[in-house]
């Protein structure tokens, strides 16, 4: 499978058809899990991998609640331009107090951390206790292959991302299929002419976890 | 039934959902209840239908644009109402109403940033929540004409809720944040400022809250008044929700327009054409144009039942009386008797959207009913005993035909054909055995009453009985005649073969004794054959052949009417049932034909002429359609005539079955006493018993100036009275009386 | 318990018939599911015949079933 320039999640082409947000599903999902998770105004979010800030400005807006995004790529600051609660980080690396978030959104991004274990630690120390961790992403269905670019050749079986999951303290609450999402935007991808080299869809599914911290306040 | 259930009964009913104007508009204003309230003159209570739902009403009925017109169901008969008319009428033209109180202070505040009618509604609705409101703008400006001193009164109006207005402000990104600091939440009214103020970005569709925490502000470009002031409500709303900590997004699908369930059949009304507005109404055709107004229902079911007419309400409500009825431990339960007098026809189910069944509600009750012992014991104790009597031996009968060993069919009349017209019954399965061939009988109940009345271990124990006379006769193809025999017994009896006799006649051809006499008849369609089309199309294929031009009632086929004898209705209410029955009869001025023996009595006691398709096609001696309706008594003699005719004609066989003692009496009534029998459902069996156990104790009262005789006596689980002198030919009744409660101390 | 006296209640013109003997009212006992009512009714105060006028049978009496069975 040839390389892709630029990471494919930076490319005009999948941004002009994915839309704002750089994922199968657009905002269903984040709305899903918000209204699943009862978001209400004054809690605190932190989405992991912000991108351009769409979702962070979607839980601002329609939630309320006090979100804040954290992104690695400067370019895709640079883009931001100005919009509130982004600032530059890694996931594994967070610039957060122990404790202060009620909510962790992490979508689409998780499997292009080369550190999941240390990612999912991260997480586990800044969510408060009973605070939610979202989790949306690709999984594999066959082996998974190692290396590469793009979030399509580094997905994973999702037994695997469950019970490293379960590994770090928290407890599962909500794990379904939204395959679905994913074969609707490699469909349109095709049209622009990158469905085969991206690799979406083929043998590839995407899932929507939401999991609980341990231990209630 | 479970809360959960009760929930999706509830939801399917759609009588209480919100008419489509309503719905469509943004504020949900109800222009039914105000042209309701216009209709009959009540301006000022019109008015306030208005006033308390919208904000600055004084300016937004003089400006606004009318979206529920597009709704309107009257658009489709006549014009829509002109609700834009009236409003403006309305406020000319009624007294301001004592506004509901707003909520108490909160001790919060809010700014709201710019002073066109986006702004200024969404101060008022804030207001109203109980916040402390600044509006900053350049002047008020709402952009349309309007009359002196309105909006000068609006605006004191809103002042006296709490409302500050601080006019010439400097409208800039500034003021927006530093009022974000200060204040608890802030509202951009967008299109009442300067574009460089919107450095936010476009807000969110479903709460108009932005990327800064607290700030809210208006989608630009609405230019519809009722829909900047809706975008103020929105606002408002989103304010509430953010000060208050609760979720942003729960439960707010029906905010702005949606399109409602509840569906309106105006197939039947008359279009007639708005009252043109010219300058504006005046009092005479404003209250005209309202009463133009379809007052948008449904009722659906209703039209179309005298059962859901006759407890005046509509499915939703019934649905939880019978929900709290089963709830009841201790105390009256009041709805059994509704439970009771559903015909169980599915007619509701058929014409209504979303397919609510009231008989599957009221069978499920009554099932659970008699689980829990709570079923009146005389609701349909009547019906019962008259099953069993059709079962037991006097009347129950299963033969192979005459002079064979083996069924290749099984004519199965059923209870009623035996009981009003055993002539039919005879020469029907006479024509059977002719033109057919091996065609064995079996005479008894299929259980219906059973069935109907929730009793399913009686069911299945009866139909156990009718397989075991059935497998004797070597499981033969079952002909039956009656819609409602073929409905059970085809879901009972999957393994059967079940064919109607008119399916067999259509095959067959019409007999020699048909009378081809032609004529127009109104064709009733049996309830139980509301599913059946072949059946109905089998019906109407013969009646063709008999030169019968068909007439069919508005509720045909499909959408049949009960007559008033399902579910039992007949027996639990009698009153009921006849209503039902005159209701079907007054439905067409011809004379009837149908192919159910309960619905040709129930039809011919209202004294409509009416024929079943066995009195066209085996005629006996009466005219068609003339042919007397049995009473209670009679109906049993009939069925066992019939079994001892049959027996001695066909088989060569005695009866069998003794005589019992009180069959000997003599008995004959005065048309009093045949009359008090008939409405008390007092058999001549009970009479007969009642006057042999007198004569047997000797006990008895006479009368100190009639001379008549008065006898007791209780042979199961009612006591029934006699009053009779004694002739030369036995005994004749004057009247006759019962009752349930039983006397301690042994008197028989 | 007490004994329900049921106005209009009486012989109505009704005597023994074996015993030739007009009607006495006295306290009878009636049953109906699981109620018990003591109620006045014309007896026979020789052969202790209790007699149920049609009124009430067909009025008070039945009124009382209906209730009792929650019909």
């Amino acid at each position: 499978m040839p390389l892709a320039s630029s990471p494919l999640w930076e490319r005009e082409e999948l941004r002009a058809v994915a839309g704002e947000t750089l994922r199968p599903g657009g905002f269903e999902l984040t709305d899903r899990a918000a209204e699943h998770i009862g978001l209400v105004p004054g809690q605190w979010v932190l989405d992991v991998g912000a991108g351009l800030g769409a979702t962070v400005s979607r839980l601002r807006s329609r939630y309320g609640v006090r979100a804040w995004g954290v992104e690695q790529s400067a370019a895709q600051l640079a883009r931001a331009d100005g919009q509130p609660g982004l600032v530059q980080g890694r996931g594994d690396r967070l610039p957060f107090r122990d404790g202060t978030f009620d909510a962790l959104f992490c979508e689409c991004v998780f499997s292009l951390f080369d550190d999941r274990s240390g990612g999912l630690s991260e997480f586990h120390r800044v969510i408060r206790p009973g605070g939610f961790l979202v989790l949306s992403d690709l999984c594999a269905s066959g082996s998974p292959t190692s290396g590469g670019e793009s979030c399509a050749d580094r997905a994973v079986p999702l037994d695997d991302t469950v019970r490293l999951v379960r590994d770090n303290d928290f407890a599962i609450d909500l794990l379904e299929d939204h395959t679905a999402h994913l074969r609707d935007l490699a469909a349109r991808l095709a049209w622009t002419g990158e469905g085969a080299s991206c690799g979406c869809g083929r043998g590839l599914g995407y899932f929507l976890m939401i999991a609980q911290k341990q231990g209630a306040d | 039934m479970e809360q959960a259930e009760l929930r999706q009964w509830e939801n399917k009913c759609i009588q209480e959902e919100s008419p489509k104007c309503a719905a469509a508009c943004p504020l949900h204003v109800d222009a039914r209840e105000c042209c309701s309230l216009l209709a009959v003159g009540r301006v000022d209570k019109a008015w306030a239908v208005l006033a308390k739902t919208m904000p600055l009403p004084g300016i937004l009925a003089r400006t606004c644009d009318a979206p529920c017109k597009a709704a309107c169901l009257r658009g489709e008969k006549g014009g829509p109402i002109e609700m834009g008319a009236l409003e403006r009428f309305l406020a000319d033209a009624a007294q301001a109403p004592k506004l509901p109180r707003p909520l108490p202070r909160n001790g919060k505040s809010v700014a709201v940033i710019g002073g066109s009618m986006t702004g200024l509604c969404a101060a008022w609705e804030i207001a109203r929540k109980g916040f402390a409101v600044t509006v900053y703008c350049d002047e008020p400006e709402i952009g349309f004409e309007l009359p002196e001193g309105v909006l000068d009164s609006e605006i004191a109006a809103m002042s006296r809720m709490g409302v500050d207005l601080e006019r010439g402000a400097s409208l800039t990104p500034d003021l927006v944040q530093a009022q974000l600091e200060e204040r608890d939440a802030v509202f951009v009214d967008s299109d009442g400022v300067p574009e460089a103020v919107l450095y936010f970005g476009e807000p969110d569709e479903v709460t108009l809250g932005t990327n800064s925490l607290g700030l809210f502000a208006s989608r630009t470009g609405e230019t519809s008044p009722v829909f900047q002031a809706a975008a103020g409500r929105r606002g408002a709303n989103s304010i509430m929700r953010f000060s208050q900590g609760v979720s942003m997004v729960k439960s707010r699908e029906l905010e702005g327009p949606y399109d409602t369930r509840l569906y309106t059949n105006v197939s039947k009304v008359e279009p007639v054409a708005p009252v043109p507005v010219d300058g504006g109404y005046d009092e005479a055709s404003a209250v005209k144009e309202a009463s133009r107004c379809l007052k948008c229902d449904c009722m659906e079911c209703v039209k179309g039942c005298v059962y859901l007419k006759h407890y005046k309400h509509y499915p939703k409500v019934y649905v939880r009386q019978v929900y709290n009825n089963e709830a009841i431990v201790r105390g009256t339960r009041q709805a059994n008797k509704m439970i009771n007098s559903c015909m169980l026809c599915g007619l509701c189910d058929t014409v209504c959207p979303e397919d609510f069944a009231m008989g599957d509600v009221c069978l499920e009750a009554r099932r659970n009913m008699i689980d829990k012992g709570t079923m009146p014991p005389s609701a349909h104790e009547f019906a019962l005993r008259d099953m069993a009597f059709a079962d037991g031996d006097k009347c129950a009968l299963a033969r192979h035909a005459p002079g064979t060993n083996e069924s290749e069919y099984v004519f199965f009349p059923g209870c009623q054909l035996t009981a009003t017209d055993p002539g039919g019954a005879e020469r029907a399965y006479a024509d059977l055995r002719e033109r057919l061939g091996k065609v064995g009988l079996i005479l008894r109940c299929c259980g219906a009453p059973a069935a109907w009345s929730g009793r399913d271990a009686l069911f299945k124990e009866s139909l156990a009985e009718l397989k075991t006379s059935w497998e004797e006769l070597g499981s033969p193809r079952i002909i039956a005649a009656c819609p409602s025999c073929i409905k059970i017994l085809r879901e009972a009896m999957p393994e059967a073969e079940i064919v109607s006799h008119w399916s067999i006649l259509s095959a067959l051809g019409l007999p020699e004794t048909a009378l081809k006499t032609g004529g127009t008849l109104a064709v009733n369609d049996p309830c139980a054959a509301r599913e059946d089309g072949a059946l109905r199309a089998d019906v109407r294929g013969l009646l063709d052949a008999l030169g019968v031009a068909m007439v069919e009632p508005e509720y045909t086929g499909e959408l049949t009417q009960c007559c008033g004898y399902g579910g039992l209705l007949n027996d639990v209410n009698p009153e009921l049932g006849q209503t039902a029955a005159k209701a079907r009869a007054d439905a067409v001025d011809e004379d009837y034909v149908t192919y159910c023996a309960m619905c040709r009595e129930m039809i011919a006691r209202t004294g409509k002429a009416a024929m079943h398709l066995y009195d066209l096609i085996y005629p006996g001696r009466n005219r068609a359609g003339t042919r007397p309706t049995p009473g209670h008594s009679e109906r049993r003699e009939n069925r066992v005539h019939l079994r001892e005719k049959l027996l001695r004609e066909l088989w060569s066989e005695a009866d069998g079955v003794a005589a019992e003692d009180f069959e000997n009496i003599r008995v004959a009534c005065t048309e009093a006493g045949a009359a008090a029998m008939e409405e008390r459902r007092i058999l001549t069996s009970d009479v007969q018993k009642v006057l042999l156990q007198a004569e047997k104790s000797g006990k008895h009262l006479v009368h100190g100036e009639t001379g008549r005789f008065l006898a007791s006596f209780r042979p199961a689980v009612v006591t029934y009275w006699v009053e009779y002198e004694q002739t030369d030919e036995g005994y004749l009744v004057h009247n006759t009386w019962c009752h349930r409660m039983k006397i301690q101390g042994g008197q028989p | 318990m007490s004994m329900i006296k049921v106005p209009g209640t009486g012989a109505d013109g009704w005597r023994c018939g074996p015993c030739d003997a007009d009607m006495v009212m006295k306290a009878v006992d009636l049953t109906y599911l699981n109620s018990r009512f003591t109620v006045e009714l014309p007896v026979c105060p020789e052969c202790g015949y209790v007699f149920i006028p049609e009124s009430l049978a067909t009025g008070k009496m039945h009124q009382v079933e209906q209730l009792l069975e929650d019909k």
